[in-house]
């Protein structure tokens, strides 16, 4: 791979990843300075890997794994003092309403509350990733990966339900 | 209870959890302005390796002695040296793109082996230091048997409280950094083999 080749694919796996990227990283982490921080040590690790990286392998199982494995041995810097910001966005911003604002801000801290582990598998469901590419991500098999959400899912489910029937 | 597929389509349109991103050019150019400075940083230790070795062998040459004992020491330090920056590099270069399980494996396992390799590479680079403290003293200290052995006494005492003070630094900074990591890695690891009941 030319430097200029890798250049290119590391721009186009950021522009097309970093949206899911810093959700992954503000679920984990829930700090702004820290999702920053991790966010950076992805890409870094993007960037270091990308001459090894076969375009046989989906791209994106391919981000995954560094992204997931970089959180896992991330080690917090700071206290998780700064509170997770809402930074307006053109696309969406306009349309949201306070009651969606509630519930996202519950499914965080319902988020928030699940080991370390739980918090990246549920993010990946989130973004919609189906149980067997997430088994391809983690390493476990397609059957725990079951397990683990069906029990993941009740427990968002419940909490944002509590919220949004004002039991919080 | 709020069906799965809207939190998915909620969690999906939430705005940038984020305030301050770099752009994807920017961080190209920091990563590889990070990747020339490590470069640089590497270059300059292996250019004050060199002018200690040239210095020493300028001071020493005329006994043959005391100049094996400060090439002994060089090579130690440069073997130490490379060694070290294996290490790191090993460190620093897990492989990322792999399965989850198979990488906290990996991470753990490389972990765990520096810490041994350390120690060993360490304890041989000690007794390097003191052999060649030894054999220069033998070439450079003059006088009386007794000026002699407590100039071999305080060489040896010298390298051997370096040792301990170097032991002891790195036992705070794995205290500090790696143990934390060790632990965390380890119930990764155990969440992630637990399998289905």
């Amino acid at each position: 791979m030319t430097h200029a080749e890798r250049e290119r694919l590391f721009l186009d796996l950021f522009r097309e990843n970093k949206s899911r990227i810093l959700r992954l990283c503000s679920a984990y982490l829930n700090s702004t300075a820290e999702a920053e921080d991790l966010f950076q040590d992805i890409m870094t690790n993007v960037w270091h890997h990308l001459p090894s990286f076969r375009r046989e392998a989906k791209a994106s199982t391919w981000l995954y794994r560094i992204a997931v494995n970089t959180a896992l041995i991330y080690r917090r810097k700071w206290k998780p003092a700064e509170p997770l910001q809402d930074v307006a966005d053109v696309s969406h911003g306009a349309q949201r309403n306070l009651e969606e604002q509630e519930r996202l801000t519950a499914l965080r801290r319902a988020i928030g509350e699940l080991p370390g582990q739980d918090r990246l598998i549920v993010t990946l469901l989130l973004e919609g990733l189906s149980y067997k590419e997430i088994a391809e991500i983690t390493g476990i098999t397609v059957n725990y990966v079951g397990v683990k959400i069906s029990r993941i899912k009740q427990a968002l489910e419940q909490r944002v339900s509590e919220v949004a029937h004002g039991a919080f | 209870m709020a069906p799965f597929e809207e939190l998915q389509q909620l969690w999906q349109n939430q705005r940038q959890p984020v305030a301050r991103v770099l752009d994807g050019g920017a961080l190209t150019r920091e990563l590889k302005r990070y990747g020339r400075k490590r470069n640089l940083i590497n270059i300059v230790k292996a250019v004050l390796v060199a002018i200690q070795i040239a210095w020493i062998v300028a001071r020493l040459r005329g006994s043959p002695l005391a100049l094996a004992g400060a090439v002994w020491i060089g090579a130690a330090e440069i073997v130490f040296i490379v060694l070290d920056w294996r290490r790191q590099w090993a460190i620093a270069h897990l492989n990322f793109p792999e399965p989850s399980l198979g990488f906290v494996e990996h991470a753990l396992a490389r972990l765990r082996e520096d810490a041994r390799l350390f120690r060993r590479q360490f304890a041989i680079l000690v007794i390097s230091v003191v052999a060649g403290i030894n054999l220069i003293d033998l070439g450079t200290v003059q006088g009386s048997v007794s000026r002699r052995i407590a100039g071999h006494l305080a060489g040896t005492a010298v390298a051997l409280a370096a040792w301990r003070l170097g032991r002891w630094l790195r036992e705070k900074r794995v205290e500090a950094e790696r143990r934390p990591l060790i632990a965390q890695l380890t119930a990764m690891e155990r969440s992630l083999k637990e399998g289905p009941a």
